[in-house]
């Protein structure tokens, strides 16, 4: 399988005056075709942040600051702006997680569909029905008339799929959904996600979704990566990351998920405080919280170690952690690359 | 259709608002101390003619007499006769409205062509040089009395270098604009502080927005983010502050008329009051009153356009 | 609302101002001077007077003040008229006179064949019904000067005015800016109010355009009787109404001459060059005006006493800033003939005045309310050093700063303690100060409600005295006596301040605030 999207060592800090936040420090996981990756990690953790740095949306003061950024062997970190915009939407595009929010409230929806047309040559006419077919696509009813109207005529649900729309409006390669389902009702969640699954599979596309919420991950994603305070912690494929998970922290999140198997077991909350990333303790990022913290992890932050070839961990004691079971079994079939390099 | 409907409805609505306006302007010049018959004739008038006068204008008459007298003038469009200016009021507020009017429009041009700039590019570049200049600059310009802004522009532009004229009112439609360039750039400061602060602090938070980073997603090019996403945005809440501040204007200010003795409606006011010129006073009374409400209602008007999250 | 593209609107903008700054030589050319007349071809053509505010009724014997009189004074004329240092009186439209010996009978030649300026003949009717009427127009505020006609008969050539009652002062009265010539025709023809609206006359200038509070544009009289006057064919009356502009517009060239110079203004004027600063001698007093009728101002002693504690010098340096002096006497000393320079009167003496005020009974001072009209900046300043100089005499005043209709209300039904106002003589004769500040009817004496009937009937009786002589030695007498009676208290006297352009030549004004236009003139 093709690699789409390389990400090496990224790092993304935001610069103040009196600190220096680390947001993405030291990312790097590859993305292949007609996957879908998963970018998983509390808030703060860095994973939307990873995501803009892709598209160069990062939020002053915020700043890519070291790393690369490959996209079909090239770097979008390097980018004149004029590259970047042609990137933009033609090959990435990105749906963010509030679509009431994301959409301009004042512009008709046909009008923020046809700004994905700006740099074809297309007609009005070949506009319009391309917005019809799009709209058709993510399941919208009567799209000749909704089209007219404006954001806050539509539902959360629909909102999410006018978004949806528009950021496959000009066919990219790479879709980004940054927690595409948090902000709608339950039962909605379910139809956007099976709407991507469905769409990913007739457009070819790859998609990278962040998300907090491993049961969305355990029903969409090809493989995963946990984020902790700007690193990436553990990475594989999601059946591994569920059956047996190796960081501390993953297990952690995991043993936190309401139990599918047996109704004994109580919810295991985890302890302690999200990091503060203006001031990372030295040492592994998460062993304040860890229970299996001992000297070493205070003093030497631990690299992302390969365990298999599709499985990375960023742990001193891997050994502690051998034990660790998922108490969840995706029913999703496992996909993406078992092993081999490209 | 329902919009018009509504429109018609604040229209009429309008009316006996105006109607209480007149009551109570009427009788609240004749609660004042102040006998306009005794101003009329000044310092040296005597007793018996003070008399001859009251009874010439109308003065002795019941007050219901007077004020069926003055809506029937209304009625007629004939509002009365100025006291002190001894001209027909309509004569004398055709004139002085067109100053103001005129003087409105050019300090508002003066304002726009000052403040989008400013108040753009301060709030996209926040927090830089360029931000703190702007932002302390506007502060300076409020905080200075527009007499003297004024006459430090007139002492440079007129006196020295006579490139425009010291204050007065022109004859011809080229004069007549030379004679309201200072006028309107010292009236145009207060509303562009205001203006810079809005559009700025407009575009720092429209800028901020998700949709502003979707629609950059879409790789569409700065311009674009720009002109359709944070200033179609931003400019809402700015189009009704500059309404707002154009119907202020429309009172007229009795300071700029002062300093570069332009006869519009401030002045007149003022003028009229203490010269206890009743007629005058009622009349411009019900047309600020009609001025601010109908602004009002264009104000509802143009936001609903703007934006369509708000219905009528 | 969209930004357009902003550099070009910049653009657009700086390329219009720089345009219409380029027509700037142009039209304020055309404004001062245009072209030569024919025969002189160094001086302007037109002069350019800045003033304060505009004129309501172009008729004298409607409601006028000053901004009127300055008008009208160029349009109309009358039998005669003050001479120009205001001592004598002078003919003017009447040759000569001569008076019955009953001193009841005026008879005045006419001048032959005057016309107004709009070419029609000046008829006898005309005379009749302009006097007549100066003393019977209801609304007018001066009608005092025209009271003692009986009646008028004129054929053209003689006006013979017969008095009810022998009047010592009617030839000065005859100088008053309403016994003047008015067309009988022309009010027949438009009316009242167009008749204030657009004047006829007979004097020097004639109106030729009215732009309400602009601008009033005077322009020679073709048909006007006396040969080479006046010498400037135009004179453009503007109104500017705040002063630091009118002065920037001294300076600037825009207006020519600055009426109404305000004292505080003269030191910047005189620092820029082109322009220059005329005094004229003035009967203009500020008075201080108690009300009698309110204690503690009942009180001859107590007025007397306030008197003394004010340094009326310190006033007079502080206010006019050098262009005034004190005053004692109620009359000008620029009536030369009838000021009283005998008057007894008491220096400032604080000491003195608290004395005073012991023997009145008031041993620990009084306190009262002055009225001054706000938005002036001298009434304001004089009733500020009042305050702090009747304070050093145990009189402790508080100021109350009213709007000039609620004050006039005030004074005019006397509710208030005292005030303070002024007065510019019109004529040269001491009646009509007197009148009004003795005379019960008109004002109550000048709202200080003091009836003192015997100095009443004595006015009355000085203003019968065809003895000359004895004449001036009643109003000696009146005027001590109202020194006296303390109820009007003359504070200082000042000159009037002009101001103009060094190009102006032969700029005169009377004592009596009349400008004199006849050989007006200014270098290109």
């Amino acid at each position: 399988m093709n690699k789409l999207l390389e990400v090496k060592d990224l790092q993304t800090h935001f610069i103040m005056k009196n600190e220096v936040v680390k947001a993405v420090d030291g990312v790097s996981f590859t993305i292949y075709e007609k996957e879908t990756f998963g970018l998983v990690g509390e808030s703060g953790s860095g994973k939307s942040q990873t995501c803009r740095s892709i598209l160069g949306l990062v939020k002053k003061p915020g700043k890519v600051v070291g790393g690369e950024i490959l996209y079909k062997k090239q770097d979008v970190v390097k980018m004149s702006k004029d590259q970047l915009r042609k990137i933009r939407g033609h090959e990435i595009s990105i749906i963010f997680q509030e679509p009431m929010t994301s959409l301009n409230p004042v512009l008709k929806i046909r009008k923020q569909i046809f700004e994905a047309f700006d740099r074809t040559d297309m007609t009005k006419e070949e506009k319009r029905k391309k917005s019809i077919e799009l709209l058709k696509l993510v399941g919208i009813p009567s799209p000749e008339t909704r089209m007219e109207e404006y954001t806050h005529q539509f539902s959360g649900g629909m909102r999410q799929r006018a978004m949806i729309a528009i950021a496959l409006a000009s066919e990219p390669s790479l879709l980004i959904a940054d927690e595409p389902t948090t902000a709608l009702d339950v039962t909605i969640q379910d139809q956007i996600m099976q709407l991507l699954n469905q769409l990913k599979e007739e457009l070819g596309m790859s998609i990278l979704l962040i998300t907090h919420d491993l049961a969305v991950v355990a029903q969409m994603c090809d493989r995963v990566a946990v984020m902790y305070a700007g690193m990436i912690v553990e990475m594989t494929d999601t059946f591994t990351l569920f059956s047996t998970p190796r960081h501390p922290y993953t297990n952690a999140l995991i043993r936190s998920l309401p139990n599918q198997k047996g109704a004994n077991e109580r919810l295991e909350p985890i302890h302690g405080a999200p990091p503060n990333l203006a001031d990372l303790p030295m040492g592994c990022p998460f062993h304040p919280r860890c229970k299996f913290a001992e000297e070493i992890c205070r003093t030497s932050r631990p690299e992302l170690t390969d365990l298999t070839n599709t499985h990375q961990v960023r742990c001193h004691f891997l050994n502690k952690t051998v034990g660790f079971q998922g108490t969840f079994t995706p029913d999703k079939k496992q996909g993406g690359c078992d092993g081999e390099n490209s | 259709m329902n919009g018009l409907n509504y429109i018609l409805k604040r229209i009429l609505q309008i009316i006996p608002v105006v109607f209480i306006i007149s009551i109570l302007i009427f009788l609240m010049l004749r609660a004042i101390p102040g006998d306009p018959a005794r101003l009329v004739l000044g310092e040296k008038a005597t007793i018996e003619s003070i008399d001859a006068m009251r009874e010439k204008l109308g003065l002795n008459e019941s007050y219901i007499v007077q004020y069926g007298k003055f809506v029937k003038g209304i009625v007629s469009l004939d509002l009365g006769t100025s006291l002190t200016y001894q001209r027909p009021v309509i004569e004398l507020l055709r004139s002085r409205v067109k100053i103001t009017l005129m003087l409105t429009l050019i300090s508002t041009f003066f304002s726009l062509l000052i403040s989008f700039p400013l108040g753009y590019y301060a709030g996209k570049y926040k927090d830089s040089m360029f931000d703190q200049i702007v932002k302390s600059g506007a502060l300076a310009a409020v905080s200075m009395p527009s007499f003297w802004i004024g006459l430090l522009l007139m002492i440079l532009f007129g006196v020295k270098l006579r490139w425009l004229p010291v204050g007065g009112w022109g004859n011809t439609f080229i004069e007549q604009i030379r004679s309201l360039i200072l006028p309107g750039l010292t009236m145009s400061l207060l509303t562009s502080a205001l203006l810079i602060r809005n559009i700025r602090n407009s575009v720092v938070d429209i800028s901020n927005m998700d949709y502003v980073d979707f629609a950059r997603s879409k790789g569409i090019s700065e311009r674009a983010v720009k002109n359709r996403h944070i200033l179609r945005n931003a400019l809402i809440s700015t189009v009704t502050l500059l309404l707002m501040r154009m119907a202020y204007m429309l009172g007229g200010s009795v300071i700029i008329e002062t300093v570069f003795s332009l006869p519009g409606i401030g002045k007149l006011m003022v003028d009229s009051i203490f010269g206890r010129d009743y007629a005058v006073v009622q009349a411009l009374v019900m047309l600020f009153a009609m001025i601010i409400l109908m602004i009002n209602l264009l104000t509802d008007i143009i936001y609903s356009f703007l934006d369509p999250r708000v219905k009528f | 609302m969209r930004k357009t593209s902003k550099n070009k609107v910049l653009l657009l903008m700086l390329s219009m101002i720089l345009l219409l700054a380029g027509c700037a030589p142009a039209a304020q050319e055309s404004s001062n001077t245009g072209e030569a007349s024919s025969v002189e071809t160094e001086y302007a053509k037109r002069i350019t007077i800045g003033r304060l505010g505009d004129a309501a009724y172009l008729d004298p014997n409607q409601a006028v003040g000053v901004a009127e009189i300055t008008i009208t004074q160029q349009i109309y004329e009358g039998l005669v008229k003050a001479s120009e240092d205001c001592k004598n009186i002078v003919p003017s439209l009447a040759t000569d006179w001569i008076i019955s010996d009953d001193a009841l009978v005026y008879t005045f030649n006419l001048r032959p064949d005057i016309k107004f300026s709009d070419g029609t003949s000046v008829t006898g009717a005309d005379w009749e019904w302009s006097l007549i009427r100066a003393r019977d127009a209801e609304t007018s505020g001066y009608r005092f000067a025209a009271e003692p006609i009986e009646s008028v008969e004129s054929d053209g050539e003689t006006v013979v005015v017969t008095l009810k009652e022998p009047s010592a002062s009617f030839l000065g009265n005859l100088c008053m800016f309403n016994l003047t010539l008015g067309s009988k025709a022309h009010w027949d023809a438009v009316g009242e109010q167009t008749y204030a609206q657009q004047p006829l006359g007979t004097g020097p200038y004639m109106l030729e355009e009215w732009n309400k509070e602009e601008n009033i544009l005077l322009v020679k009289n073709p048909y006007y009787w006396r040969e080479g006057v006046p010498f400037t064919e135009e004179l453009n009356y503007k109104v500017v109404g705040d002063d630091n502009t009118r002065s920037l517009q001294l300076q600037s060239g825009d207006i020519d001459i600055m009426m109404d110079v305000p004292f505080s203004t003269v030191s910047q004027l005189e620092i820029s060059q082109n322009v220059k600063i005329h005094t004229f001698p003035s009967t203009q007093i500020r008075y201080f005006i108690l009300n009698t009728t309110q204690a503690p101002l009942d009180n001859q002693k107590v007025r007397q006493a306030i008197g003394m504690a004010i340094d009326k010098q310190e006033l007079a340096d502080i206010v006019t800033l050098g262009f005034g002096k004190p005053a004692q006497s109620l009359l000008s000393d620029t009536q030369i003939q009838w000021f009283f320079d005998g008057l007894e009167y008491n220096d400032y003496d604080v000491e003195a005045a608290k004395a005073l005020l012991a023997e009145a009974g008031y041993p620990d001072g009084v306190e009262f309310t002055i009225s001054v009209r706000s938005g002036s900046q001298v009434y304001e300043q004089i009733a500020v050093m009042l305050k702090s100089q009747l304070a050093k005499a145990g009189i402790n005043v508080e100021l109350e700063m009213l709007e000039r209709a609620s004050l006039s209300e005030k004074y005019q039904t006397l509710s208030h303690e005292a005030t303070i106002l002024q007065w510019v003589d019109d004529f040269p004769d001491p009646s009509g100060i007197m009148g009004w500040t003795i005379d019960y009817d008109q004002c109550h004496a000048w709202y200080t409600g003091l009836n003192d009937v015997d100095l009443d009937q004595f006015n009355a009786a000085a203003n019968v005295e065809l003895d000359l002589e004895k004449r001036m030695e009643m109003y000696d007498e009146i005027q001590q006596r109202i020194y006296d009676n303390a109820n009007v208290i003359p504070l200082f006297s000042n000159s009037f301040v002009w101001a103009a352009s060094d190009k102006v030549e032969n700029l005169k004004v009377t004592p009596f605030y009349v400008q004199i236009t006849d050989n007006l003139k200014m270098k290109k």
